[in-house]
């Protein structure tokens, strides 16, 4: 099983991934650090950490207004139809919806927990972010599997973001913690401003 | 009902268990098939019950061949105790001797008063009915044959077939319970092991050595002195009473034949 | 065997028996994930059943009816389906361990499953389910053929679903391993647990008719059944047609047992422990044993679901998980008071 950061909890046979330390970009910029180091080009390094901070600063600020009036439920997928993984609060996902300003209606510490329908639905997200993907091994990789579900299933077809067409795509890698996590705060301060949810 | 075997044989992987065995049994016969273990006798009483199919010659019930009567009608005229038949379910007694009664009822008849009666009935036959709510695993083996057959009696057969039905009872209920058999008016087939019991109650006994039917008559015919040792390769002496009965004495081996060396002695 | 009293005694307990079965179908429509009020789940049932005009949320209205309520049908299905095939295994096979994938029906499942979730044999949603079902009959029917051909006798028949059911998990642990990902482990992982959650009413339509049609074929055979107590040579000298009896029977089970599979994975622990709590409760005849086990099944099979998604909030556990953890110390103890009483 792959962990990130330290796991606070012993392993247990049912697979969890648990993140104790909540994910940022430091992480990632410490790690371009030490590989610059290691090449001996910190100057290279250095220029890559401040274009990622900057196109950062560019997604803020365009969803600046938000301020927590918007909520998201991130889908990355789900075997057939039973219950989706989204993800938790310390993963790449919540610093992208931090980065922000969106609140996370999944508030457990697992990176992708398994939540039924019927939760994510009466916590009603004002945005679903789902993936999408290459790789067709579940059912409900594919974005077209994922929004044939969403629209037809009887209780998630109800959900306000379903009706209003706030489902928003994001390529599955951007949802990693990597250096394409800042692809997906900028995919989605795109999406969200241009449904007009910035005001 | 006369049961009748024609010709049968049975074998397994080469091994012929049983060769061209025929006879037939009268109706209200007490029929007793005596030989050592290895004999056949299990594998006949299977093929007569209609267990087993033999794989040459017939069984006939009155003439109809078995595989031509269904597995009902033939258990409606056909009980078979086995030596040996175990359960690990939770039974009491009367529910075992209540199974009897299968063959009677279709998936859904109702159970009546007169199924109750013949159960109550068998049990008392059986000398176990104050027994008839005691859960199985918790009866001696004695008293789980007796069980079996009571079993066999509620199926009220016209034909009962026993495959050994005195193993592990006591001999007071050995006597009861061939005595009682002897006095139901059915037809009786059974193989027993105690010659001295068999020729007491038999009214003809068939003698099997090996697969084969070596001698077949009243007990007093069969049950000679060559052919014990023959069969069963033990010495005895054979005092025939009356009604074609027989009493056979046992001679110890190995050891001089003290009891006649005292008459002989006694004589002179 | 004797019946309890009188008509009315039967009627009585028909009549309470039903009563159960509905009153745990309304508590799986309403306890769930997400706390709706009684009165709601009241109400939208009222507006469903019998179309009185009471105004419910949509949301909340489509919450208790197309996802709890049908989940509930089914989980009372899948729980009596297993419990019945389960007691007809035990009483056949004369092992008190026979469980209803003894003969391979949950192994074939899975490497169905698998087959077209990995290996991608065939790609829409639906074809996982029929993959899973095809499985299961295959494995089944791969494991009935060994079984003859080694010989006849429940430890011949057991002994072949142990052997059958072994290479299809070796089979379907090769295929996981060499193709799936982490994440597609632990997909296929929850799915073998048996899981509840895709449940909607269209797999209701299937998972009732399957479960009625296999109780009303076990039932009719109950009195065949309760003769092979003391072994088949026992039954056919009872009148039973010992064979078609065995393949009638478990073949009905078979395929009952695979349709749940099917729609819902492999539930374990059901099958195996409800019927010896129910032979504890109501005794050994079939004709009271088998509806016994259907009711207890199903109520237990809706409460675990429940425990499953309210154990920890905010997240779902694999039902199977709940059954084991339930069933595993319920069979000790039920072992424990067998040694007692013996």
């Amino acid at each position: 099983m792959i962990y990130a950061g330290r796991t606070c909890l012993p392993y247990i046979r049912v697979p969890i991934m648990y993140r104790c330390q909540v994910f940022t970009m430091e992480l990632v910029y410490r790690e371009i650090r030490d590989l610059a180091a290691i090449y001996n080009i910190q100057d290279k390094g250095e220029e890559v950490i401040a274009d990622l901070e900057k196109r950062e600063e560019t997604a803020r600020a365009k969803v600046a207004g938000l301020d927590g009036k918007v909520s998201a439920v991130f889908w990355f997928s789900s075997a057939a139809q039973s219950d989706p993984y989204v993800a938790g609060k310390n993963g790449a996902p919540g610093y992208i919806m931090s980065a922000l300003g969106i609140k996370n209606v999944i508030e457990t510490d697992d990176e992708w927990p398994t939540v039924g329908w019927e939760t994510i639905a009466k916590k009603n997200p004002t945005v679903i972010v789902a993936g999408s993907m290459e790789r067709r091994r579940y059912p409900m990789d594919s974005l077209e599997s994922k929004m044939a579900f969403l629209e037809s299933d009887p209780v998630t077809r109800l959900m306000e973001s379903v009706e209003r067409g706030h489902v928003f795509s994001m390529d599955a890698q951007a949802m990693n913690p990597t250096i394409r996590t800042i692809e997906g705060i900028e995919t989605l301060a795109t999406a969200i401003e241009k449904a007009g949810l910035a005001k | 009902m006369k049961l009748s075997a024609n010709d049968l044989s049975w074998s397994i992987g080469g091994t012929a268990l049983l060769q061209s065995i025929s006879f037939d049994v009268a109706d209200g016969e007490f029929f007793g098939i005596v030989g050592p273990n290895g004999s056949g006798k299990t594998t006949l009483m299977s093929l007569l019950s209609g267990i087993r199919k033999p794989q040459v010659g017939s069984v006939t019930l009155d003439g109809q061949p078995l595989s031509k009567i269904g597995r009902r009608d033939v258990s409606r005229s056909i009980a078979l105790v086995e030596q040996q038949a175990e359960t690990g379910e939770r039974l009491t007694a009367r529910q075992a001797v209540e199974l009897g009664r299968t063959p009677h009822l279709g998936a859904y008849t109702p159970w009546t008063q007169v199924d109750a009666e013949t159960v109550n009935r068998a049990l008392r036959n059986v000398d176990m009915d104050h027994l008839a709510g005691r859960y199985w695993h918790t009866l001696s083996g004695g008293e789980r044959q007796r069980l079996h057959i009571a079993r066999a009696l509620a199926q009220e057969p016209k034909v009962l077939l026993l495959d050994e039905p005195t193993n592990h009872l006591d001999i007071g209920h050995q006597i009861d319970l061939l005595d009682l058999v002897g006095k139901l008016d059915l037809t009786v087939v059974t193989a027993l092991h105690d010659l001295n019991h068999a020729a007491l109650f038999c009214d003809r006994i068939a003698l099997m050595q090996n697969g084969s039917l070596v001698a077949l008559g009243k007990p007093s015919d069969v049950l000679t002195v060559r052919c014990i040792r023959e069969v069963f390769g033990v010495e005895a002496e054979v005092e025939t009473i009356g009604h074609g009965s027989c009493n056979i004495r046992f001679l110890p081996r190995g050891r001089v034949d003290l009891a006649r060396e005292g008459r002989l002695r006694a004589a002179s | 065997m004797t019946r309890p009293g009188s008509p009315f005694f039967k009627t009585g307990m028909v009549l309470a028996a039903v009563a159960v079965l509905l009153v745990s179908v309304c508590m799986g429509a309403a306890i769930g994930e997400t706390a709706i009020p009684v009165t709601i789940v009241g109400q939208t049932i009222a507006n469903k059943v019998w179309g009185s005009g009471y105004p419910v949320v949509p949301l909340d209205e489509g919450i208790v009816w197309s996802y709890r309520l049908s989940r509930a049908v089914v989980a009372a299905c899948c729980g009596s389906a297993l419990a019945i095939s389960g007691v007809v295994l035990q009483s056949l096979l004369r092992n008190p361990l026979a469980d209803p994938y003894i003969l391979g029906i949950s192994a074939g499942a899975s490497t169905g499953a698998v087959s077209v979730a990995i290996l991608g044999l065939g790609t829409s949603m639906l074809s996982l389910p029929l993959g899973a079902f095809l499985g299961a009959l295959v494995g089944f029917l791969l494991i009935s053929l060994l079984a003859v051909k080694t010989g006849t006798g429940p430890t011949a028949i057991i002994l072949a679903g142990v052997a059958g059911s072994q290479l299809f998990n070796a089979l379907t642990s090769f295929i996981v391993t060499k193709a799936a990902t982490a994440e597609q482990a632990r997909g296929i992982m929850f799915w073998l647990l048996g899981n509840l959650s895709g449940v909607r009413w269209p797999d209701a339509y299937l998972a009732v008719p399957a479960t009625l049609l296999g109780l009303v074929i076990c039932l009719w055979h109950s009195r065949a059944l309760d003769a092979f107590a003391f072994g088949s040579n026992s039954a056919a000298s009872l009148g039973i047609s010992v064979l078609r009896t065995q393949i009638v029977v478990i073949g009905a089970s078979a395929v009952m047992t695979a349709t749940m599979v099917s729609i819902v994975g492999s539930i374990g622990f059901v099958g195996l422990v409800i019927p010896h709590a129910a032979r504890m409760l109501v005794g050994v005849r079939h004709g009271v044993l088998l509806p016994a086990s259907a009711l207890i099944g199903a109520v237990f099979m809706i409460l675990a679901d429940i425990c499953s998604r309210t154990l920890i909030p905010g997240q779902v556990l694999p039902v199977g998980v709940v059954t084991a953890l339930v069933g595993a110390p319920v069979f000790a103890v039920i072992l424990a008071k067998k040694r007692e009483r013996a």
